[in-house]
């Protein structure tokens, strides 16, 4: 008998590319595929919970694909990378109990199975690989199966196909673009430092550094990074294909791309910079810096010009990108623990709110908000939903929104950024009123008229479409009454990030054949 | 090979790609990361470390991959970081590893591009163009 | 139960009742509204049971972990004034919801009605009980959010969406900029507990010396300011009438509103006592005591008047804890707190007359009310009593705390000298005349007067006992604290500014305390009162005409230009921004990495060239054939204009590639290019069969121009980036490769170290690759089978 724990870094990946190539199998017995996805995503969550705890009591993990230390691949599952997989886990999960209402059946047993498993693979992937080459192949990997999952199509059928061309279209070109900068940066830091793995990059940049002999283009290698991660998450100025292809996409999936997707960049970020140039950081910092306040800012102005509530959101988590990235930029071990606060804060904030939208677009059979009014009577649970994630959203207490706008202001003023959270505070007001008017738009006010737009749907919403949002928005509430536990977590993954050397030892101290 | 003519030649490869998808024709935008993405598959071979000759397959049957001293294993406390050769070392061969990771680099290029084609002609069923400047509804 | 547990129960209770309702509603049905009024009770006790420790001159402090990692705890500190204020949040919240039970209609929804009223109770409760400001913040949203659902408690009706917009815009965002303010004081003093602070002398003298000092007052003001309406922030309260009556009377006149002066009390042995305090603090109260009464003359609707009443009652409340001099930092203190309990009563009062009036009469618009004294008699005398008490009439305890007022404006002007001397008491009496003015217009206009029986319905009466009791009752506190001030004064005023003051406290408040220079000022109030009353109605006319002439003055017109155009003018500027073209996109993208690239260059004035650059030029002529060769059939892939000819320029590139990878000795990557380059070209030939070449771009100068520089940019980059990278390998670092030259034989049993790379070494790799081409498939799938467009 192997002994499971073990092996959890490599299950996590293994098993959804796995379930991919099972579930275009099950294609002919939609039941079967539907449960058996189901309980393994489960079976992978819990999964992930344990690696998380290990790496919690026992320290970082490293995972051997093969045999070959830094030769090879290492999976490695610091606190950062399991938090990490943890949480796109438990979206993932909840995005995909929702989705067996949601798609339509046809795209549901044809293709989808098997593209959100291997969405899921590119995730979890992407966050435990040590190898920066890998890290690019599952890059592409979580490209292509976002690219195929926006196009599916969801029940109803609000979104326009052309809608969804045009948006991956631009997605994919813009992310193209992206992949061939990672290249050129990963193959002119192998041809410098001679290795792809980041653990072993991070100890030879050091040595190079304490050696005087780092080269200067380092410098500019390290900054293309900020464009392949910045593409990720969408900060300015590469934020660009997201406000079109977050709302086009079927509502579960705009859940994990704005709850977890963008995310990865963020994760990037901070295990390229933190880890391996943390000789760059003093010019990476005011960049950062800058670039999450032009986001900030862009993303609050145009929320508040949206009339497609799903555009809306997407532009707020543009908005909120930002904040979390500010966090990053200010670089102590304090602000990054707000950042990171504020990223899962965000995720169950916003891929609550984005299951929100399908059930009102279930409700309204639109995505415009001028064209709804009145929904609190017909659709209450909705209406209560959107308000506790636009309440997060926005900082507003209770909601775990404003420990994450709390912690990340308090560091950023204990750090002496004044002026960047001057403006971050000034922009949090405009994320007040966008979301709120937004809110009341759809929800108070008069039913809109029936007779133009068509009665609002009688049908209630499946438990399927409401449990995972209710579960999500119990998190919501939570984190933001008691949000200690998450604090405390996110404190000891910000020291390791600081501190990158337990993470070098782990990998680096290995015998080899 | 002479590495400077060589990076010339990948520099002139980008910028023509860059040109490219910087039009208005679909498909031309289209061709343009496939320039690129030859440019960066050249790119990535240019950075193999070696100035050996030799094709990286091991032509002995044994023998010449005896152990030749070099040292595999970190030392972190003592400064080793492997892998340490001695300076007598000459590797006859051509770089592997940036051979493999190009490897994977083009089946992956071929893949984005076979998806892009298709999302060109699906977006030409729908918008009747090619024109990137109509595909313009999605704004503001 | 000790006194932090009763403290601690009396914050969570009514969020606890108000979790309860649903459940209660199915018990209770019409008789809901009286199982909160009991939550409400219940907690005024508790309350009740630690007064007599506070009243003592005790406190009551404590706390709970809660979220240790960031230095905070779930705290309490109860001393009078928390103890004030949480009365009247209890107290006035008995009264209230005993009244609404006459006043709400049983078709109204009631159980959403009676929990948000319990939810705010509980969270202005945990706001003035909060010892740390991070606890306070979170209270003081919580009654922010609270009293937006009640302002919106029709949220069908556009003017309530309005109003709770506009208080929710204003106090929301007042509190995070104080929430700021609080950031920057724990910075100072590196602490969030506020009894710590107020009570080490060497960290509030650590706030006065400190560079932010100003700017800490300011945002924690601008807070309170927002909260209670005063400053040009005054704009919410007004719309915030669209509540129903009883929470008006609750919510915005006696308790939220005067959060704000709570927390300007609380803040104030910290700030105190410094010119900016003054200035800031008593000048914003004047303007707003001045201001806010004036305008209430245009008013027709009488919540409105009252609104604008508040206003400036609530100007009255901020001047007098502004008045400070460096000696003396409390100056008016007590009296403000005195005015703040009677204030609260006689308002409340005042809103369920108005409430009853408007429920009887069907309307609140004092044009068509008039001559209701016959038909409503015991309103009229409950009314009068309110409205007098207001305009400083002894012996009411309105007449006493204005007294207390006047004699502190007198004391302020002198220590500040002239012109003060005069001026701060002149202010003050003109506060004073316009408050006399309205509280007077009130009972004339409603009960006095001629009688409009084409507006009014025929039969008006007296409303039952539900709702007349509670008005009775607070009416009856506003003669007895008028008649006895003893017991207010011993029992909440002297405790709350021993608690502001942070020292013992006596005061003697007495009705009749002889012919002192502030009954002079009061007597002059009257009678310019009387004289300005007779012009009421002509100062009105003249405010509505110059409102018409002059909009641009109003601070509403600002914020409905701001707000109304909020949508189109953001829309505006993301148009610009997201112009939904990709091409702007992929310039945007490339320019950063030109941008970044070069940051390093100029920041490190690195030399782009590195001196190691060996330009052989011994050159093999096959070498400069091949890379040639790729030029021209990149460049033939660029200018040929047809599909087809640009197609078969880029798979001979593609071709060209491989012939590349030979001369490299890559034989397996020869061979993949080529197999690789074939397929590429066959989807690229299908996909031109099925895309007629129909647009044909003609390149203007300007954008050839334009992409031109960017590409050549890019291709520099590019170029710099890997001469410099290609130098070779930093000494003493070694390839990985070495590894796999040595190993891929004897570990992996494989001659080409290649594929030994690509299966074993890194196969871990191979398996994503082969994914993606999984994904394509899947995705080009998903492409074919997508819903068309219904035409």
């Amino acid at each position: 008998m192997i002994d499971i724990s073990k092996h959890i870094p490599i299950i996590l990946i293994a098993v959804p590319i796995l379930m991919a190539a099972i579930m275009v199998f099950l294609k002919s017995s939609p039941k079967l595929q539907k449960s058996l996805n189901v309980f393994v995503t489960l079976c992978l969550l819990a999964l992930s919970v344990v690696l998380l705890l290990r790496v919690w009591t026992d320290g970082i993990i490293v995972y051997e694909v093969g045999e070959w230390g830094k030769y090879g691949i290492v999976l490695v599952a610091d606190l950062l990378s399991a938090g990490m997989v943890v949480l796109t886990l438990f979206v993932s999960f909840l995005s995909l109990v929702y989705s067996l209402d949601y798609i339509e059946e046809r795209s549901l047993n044809s293709t989808y199975h098997s593209l959100f498993n291997l969405l899921m693979a590119g995730l979890t992937g992407s966050f435990l690989t040590g190898d920066i080459f890998n890290l690019f192949v599952f890059f592409e990997i979580l490209l292509l199966s976002s690219c195929g999952l926006v196009i599916a199509n969801e029940k109803g059928g609000v979104t326009k196909a052309s809608d969804k061309m045009e948006a991956t279209f631009k997605y994919l070109v813009l992310s193209m673009l992206g992949s061939i900068v990672m290249l050129i940066a990963i193959s002119s830091l192998y041809a410098t430092v001679g290795t792809v793995n980041m653990a072993d990059i991070a100890v030879k940049v050091s040595a190079m550094s304490a050696a005087g002999t780092m080269p200067w283009h380092i410098y500019p290698i390290a900054l293309l990074f900020i464009v392949v991660f910045g593409n990720k998450a969408a900060i300015f100025p590469l934020h660009y294909w997201l406000p079109d292809v977050h709302p086009t996409a079927p509502s579960p999936i705009s859940a994990m791309l704005s709850g977890v997707l963008i995310k990865v960049g963020v994760y990037g970020m901070l295990r390229v910079f933190f880890l391996m140039f943390r000789d760059v950081l003093p010019m990476f910092q005011p960049i950062i810096i800058l670039l999450a306040l032009v986001t900030i800012i862009i993303g609050a102005i145009s929320a508040i010009g949206q009339t497609d509530v799903k555009r809306m959101l997407a532009y707020s988590s543009v908005g909120q990108i930002g904040y979390v990235f500010l966090g990053v930029g200010m670089g102590s071990v304090y602000t990054i623990t707000a950042a990171l606060v504020y990223l899962v804060n965000h995720a169950f904030a916003k891929s609550m709110l984005f299951l929100t939208s399908g059930g009102i677009i279930h409700h309204a059979h639109t995505r415009n908000m001028q064209k709804m009014g009145g929904m609190i009577k017909s659709a209450p649970l909705m209406g209560a939903m959107f308000l506790i994630g636009a309440m997060s959203i926005a900082g507003f207490p209770p909601m775990g929104g404003f420990i994450a706008k709390f912690i990340l202001f308090d560091a950023g003023i204990e750090e002496g950024f004044y002026i960047p959270i001057a403006i971050a505070l000034i922009f949090a007001v405009l994320t007040l009123f966008y979301m709120f008017r937004a809110w009341m738009i759809m929800f108070w006010g008069e039913p809109r008229d029936f007779e133009t737009y068509g009665e609002y749907s009688s049908h209630a919403l499946s438990p399927l479409l409401t449990v995972p949002i209710i579960i999500l928005a119990i998190g919501v509430i939570i984190f933001g009454v008691y949000a200690e536990p998450l604090i405390a977590l996110a404190q000891a993954t910000a020291v390791q990030i600081v501190d990158p050397q337990p993470y070098i030892d782990a990998v680096m101290t290995r015998v080899v054949r | 090979m002479n590495n400077t003519l060589l990076s010339l030649t990948i520099a002139i490869l980008f910028g023509l790609g860059t040109f490219m998808i910087l039009r208005r024709d679909i498909i031309r935008v289209i061709i343009g990361l496939s320039i690129l993405s030859h440019a960066v598959n050249m790119l990535i071979v240019s950075a193999g470390v070696f100035d050996g000759t030799k094709v990286p397959i091991i032509t002995e049957t044994h023998g010449a991959t005896d152990a030749s001293g070099t040292v595999f294993n970190d030392v972190l406390a003592e400064g080793i970081l492997a892998p340490v050769v001695s300076a007598t070392t000459h590797i006859q061969y051509v770089d592997p590893l940036v051979q493999a990771l190009v490897l994977t680099a083009i089946v992956i290029s071929l893949a984005t591009t076979a998806f892009i084609l298709i999302l060109a002609y699906r977006i030409h069923e729908e918008y009747g163009t090619t024109d990137i400047r109509e595909l313009r509804r999605l704004w503001g | 139960m000790d006194s932090f547990n009763a403290i601690a129960l009396a914050i969570f209770l009514p969020f606890i009742f108000a979790g309860l309702i649903p459940l209660a509603n199915k018990v209770f049905k019409q008789y809901i509204g009286w199982f909160a009024v009991a939550g409400a009770l219940t907690i005024f006790l508790l309350i009740a049971k630690v007064a007599p420790i506070i009243i003592h001159g005790d406190t009551v402090s404590g706390g709970v972990s809660w979220l240790p990692s960031v230095g905070l705890e779930f705290s309490i500190y109860a001393d009078g004034l928390s103890m004030l204020i949480g009365f009247l949040a209890s107290g006035i919240g008995v009264i209230i919801m005993s009244y609404s039970n006459g006043y709400m209609s049983q078709k109204e929804d009631l159980p959403r009605y009676y929990k948000w009223l319990l939810l705010f109770m509980g969270s202005m409760i945990g706001m003035v009980f909060s010892a740390n400001t991070i606890q306070l913040f979170i209270f003081w949203e919580l009654t922010s959010i609270t009293s937006f659902m009640l302002i919106g408690y029709w949220r069908n009706k556009p003017e309530s969406i309005y109003g709770a917009t506009k208080s929710l815009v204003l106090t929301a965002s007042g509190g995070l900029v104080m929430f700021a303010g609080f950031l920057l004081l724990s910075s100072i003093t590196g602490t969030f507990d506020i009894p710590t602070i107020l009570h080490s002398e060497s960290l509030i003298s650590a706030i006065h010396e400190h560079k932010f000092f100003l700017l800490t007052l300011t945002l924690i003001f601008i807070g309170a300011a927002a909260k209670s309406a005063q400053g040009p922030f005054y704009v919410w309260l007004p719309n915030a009438m669209e509540a129903p009556t009883p929470v008006s009377a609750f919510l915005h006149s006696a308790t939220m509103v005067k959060a704000g002066i709570y927390l300007v009390a609380r803040i104030h042995p910290i700030f105190s006592g410094t010119d900016a305090w003054f200035y800031l603090v008593a000048g914003t109260g004047m303007a707003t005591m001045v201001v806010a009464g004036f305008l209430a003359f245009r008013q027709t609707d009488i919540k409105a008047i009252l609104a604008y009443s508040t206003i400036s009652q609530l100007g009255y409340l901020m001047t007098m804890y502004g008045y400070t001099t460096q000696h003396e930092p409390g100056i008016g203190v007590a009296a403000a707190t005195f005015h703040l309990l009677n204030h609260a009563t006689f308002k409340a009062c005042l809103f369920l007359v108005a409430g009853i009036v408007a429920h009887e009469a069907s309307t609140r618009d004092i044009r068509k009310l008039g001559g209701l004294r016959r038909e409503m008699p015991i309103t009229f005398i409950i009314a009068s009593i309110g409205a007098l008490s207001m305009a400083g009439i002894p012996p009411l305890n309105g007449f006493l705390s204005k007294e207390m007022f006047y004699e502190s404006s007198i004391e302020m002007g002198a220590a500040i000298g002239s012109p003060y001397t005069i001026l701060i008491p002149a202010i003050a009496v003109l506060g004073g005349v316009f408050t006399f003015a309205y509280s007077i217009k009130l009972i004339d206009g409603i009960f006095l007067g001629k009688r409009h029986d084409d507006e009014l319905p025929n039969h008006i009466h007296d409303p039952g006992a539900t709702m007349l009791i509670p008005a009775a009752f607070l009416a009856f506190l506003v003669i007895l604290f008028g008649l006895v001030p003893s017991i207010p004064v011993h029992n909440i005023v002297e405790p709350t500014t021993a608690g502001i003051l942070l020292e013992h406290v006596e005061l003697h408040v007495k009705l009749w305390h002889g012919f002192t220079p502030s009954l002079f000022m009061t007597m002059f109030t009257f009678i310019i009162g009387l004289l300005v009353y007779s012009k009421y109605d002509a100062i009105a006319t003249w405010q509505d005409r110059f409102n018409e002439r002059h909009s641009a003055v109003s601070i509403n017109y600002h914020y409905d230009a701001v707000v109304n155009n909020a949508r189109s003018s953001a829309h505006k500027i993301s148009a610009i921004i997201q112009p939904g073209t990709v091409k702007t996109y992929m310039s945007a993208v490339l320019a950063l990495i030109v941008v970044l690239v070069f940051i390093p260059i100029v920041l490190l004035g690195a030399n782009i060239i590195p001196h190691t650059l060996n330009f052989n030029f011994n050159i093999a002529p096959y070498e400069i054939l091949l890379m040639l060769l790729m030029v021209i059939a990149a460049i033939a892939a660029t200018i040929l204009p047809g599909y087809l000819p640009a197609i078969i320029a880029l798979s001979a590139l593609g071709y060209m590639v491989s012939m590349l990878f030979i001369y490299l000795k890559a034989p397996d990557l020869a061979l993949t290019q080529v197999l690789v380059e074939t397929l590429s070209t066959i989807i690229f030939l299908l996909a031109i069969v099925k895309i007629p070449q129909k647009f044909k771009e003609t390149i203007s100068k300007t954008t050839f121009a334009r992409d031109a520089i960017i590409s050549v940019a890019i291709a520099s980059t590019v170029f710099i980036m890997l001469i410099n990278a290609t130098q070779g390998i930093v000494s003493p670092f070694e390839s990985l490769s070495h590894y796999f030259i040595e190993n891929s034989l004897s570990l992996a049993g494989g001659h080409n170290i290649v594929n030994v790379i690509i299966v074993d070494f890194r196969g871990y790799d191979t398996l994503g690759e082969i994914s993606v081409l999984c994904l394509a498939a899947l995705g080009v799938y998903n492409l074919i089978h997508s819903r068309s467009e219904e035409k």
